[in-house]
């Protein structure tokens, strides 16, 4: 999955901050979504973002950080900012 | 731009990217001005026509342009530093018309013999027709000779105050974040002295709201120096006529000014193209503030916040 051409983005301290630039929606991130977006923005394999997040944040269930990304890349995928 | 050439060559030009010697030296032609002229004539109400360059008196034939402009009934903006021979010259043919000046200058401190001579030799000349604009910068600088330089000469007692802005690539040097705030204190304390003689700021564009505290922001208000914070350029059109929304950002796109029917359509253009960019902000909190959501407030500088931003495509 990659992030849409559309969409300009960048990161402002620990956060994103995106813009479609079709529509100009706007969107600002959390600290963990932010984190899943620019390690998506750099080509990352999801078992690598998984990995990631499970250090960064000290999680330990693997399982429930998978689902909790799947189901962050499906909210962004409806939203039309990644595909 | 009459010309990308300019006798200075000063570290924080945010028009650097075109300037000379990064871009071919480039001097406007009268045909092109003539096309621009009828082409920027039907545009803007306000029908003020800044000349500027690079130094727009190396152009040796501004003073045709300008005669040229008076033709045509237009309010006309020179942007000089007055540092060359060229602008003494201009400034005594024309110093009685209904011209005005924005004199870019320095620290008088750092001109050299011949800069001091010509600039001292104009500013005599055109007094009240020229204000001086400069960058504050974060050093010790307290910038009290322009209070001295504007009633000495009697200059337009409008005085416009600038930040070190970025250019979209980082060509120059400018202001870092912590420092908006230094600069923000000394454009305070300037404006407490200027009000003692009259005198008031004006800025430059891309100064955010954020960067002055609320009081400073208070006695802004108090002395006559009311911060405005925008971000809204006139189109600047190259010697070669084409239109970039704005120096700093020259290089993110550009079209020739044949391509749009009048000054008018490439506005739209180029304000339909960058609006989304402006929603991205400078911090985190933009997101949130009342002020740049109800648009009085740009966040700063357009080329300093698209810096680092991913996916930037006018086309």
């Amino acid at each position: 999955m990659k992030v849409l051409n559309n969409i300009s983005w960048k990161q402002l301290s620990d956060r994103v901050v995106a813009v479609d630039t079709n529509n100009g929606d706007y969107y600002t991130f959390n600290e963990v979504a932010s984190t899943i977006w620019v390690a998506l923005s750099e080509d990352k394999a999801i078992e690598d973002i998984v990995a990631q997040i499970m250090e960064e944040y000290d999680i330990i269930d693997a399982a429930k950080v998978r689902k909790d990304i799947d189901s962050q890349l499906a909210q962004w995928q409806e939203m039309k900012l990644i595909a | 731009m009459l010309t990308n050439y300019c006798n200075y060559k000063c570290s924080y030009c945010f028009g650097k990217d075109i300037m000379f010697p990064k871009s071919p030296r480039q001097l406007m032609t009268r045909d092109c001005f003539n096309g621009i002229v009828d082409w920027v004539k039907e545009g803007p109400s306000d029908r003020i026509f800044h000349l500027m360059g690079g130094e727009p008196t190396l152009n040796p034939d501004i003073d045709w342009m300008v005669a040229r402009l008076l033709e045509e009934d237009m309010n006309i903006l020179i942007f000089s530093n007055l540092a060359t021979p060229g602008a003494v010259e201009l400034a005594s043919k024309i110093a009685h018309l209904p011209v005005n000046w924005v004199v870019n200058v320095n620290d008088p401190a750092h001109w050299n013999t011949a800069q001091r001579k010509n600039i001292t030799a104009a500013l005599e000349l055109l007094r009240e027709r020229a204000c001086l604009t400069f960058n504050i910068m974060p050093d010790k600088d307290d910038n009290m000779w322009a209070l001295e330089y504007t009633q000495k000469y009697h200059l337009n007692n409008n005085i416009k105050v600038g930040f070190l802005l970025p250019t979209y690539n980082q060509t120059n040097v400018a202001l870092d974040d912590d420092e908006y705030t230094v600069v923000a204190a000394k454009v305070t304390r300037l404006a407490l002295e200027a009000a003692k003689f009259d005198i008031h700021l004006d800025y430059e564009c891309g100064i955010p709201t954020c960067a002055f505290t609320d009081e400073q922001l208070g006695i802004l208000w108090r002395c006559g120096s009311q911060l405005q914070s925008g971000c809204q350029s006139r189109l600047d059109i190259t010697p070669e006529g084409d239109v970039i929304y704005c120096l700093p950002l020259a290089t993110l796109g550009s079209k020739h000014y044949t391509e749009f029917d009048c000054y008018n359509d490439a506005c739209i253009w180029f304000e339909q193209r960058f609006a989304p960019y402006r929603k991205l902000g400078r911090r985190i909190e933009c997101a949130t503030c009342n002020l740049h959501n109800s648009m009085s407030c740009n966040a700063g500088c357009l080329a300093k916040n698209l810096i680092n931003c991913k996916n930037v495509n006018l086309s």
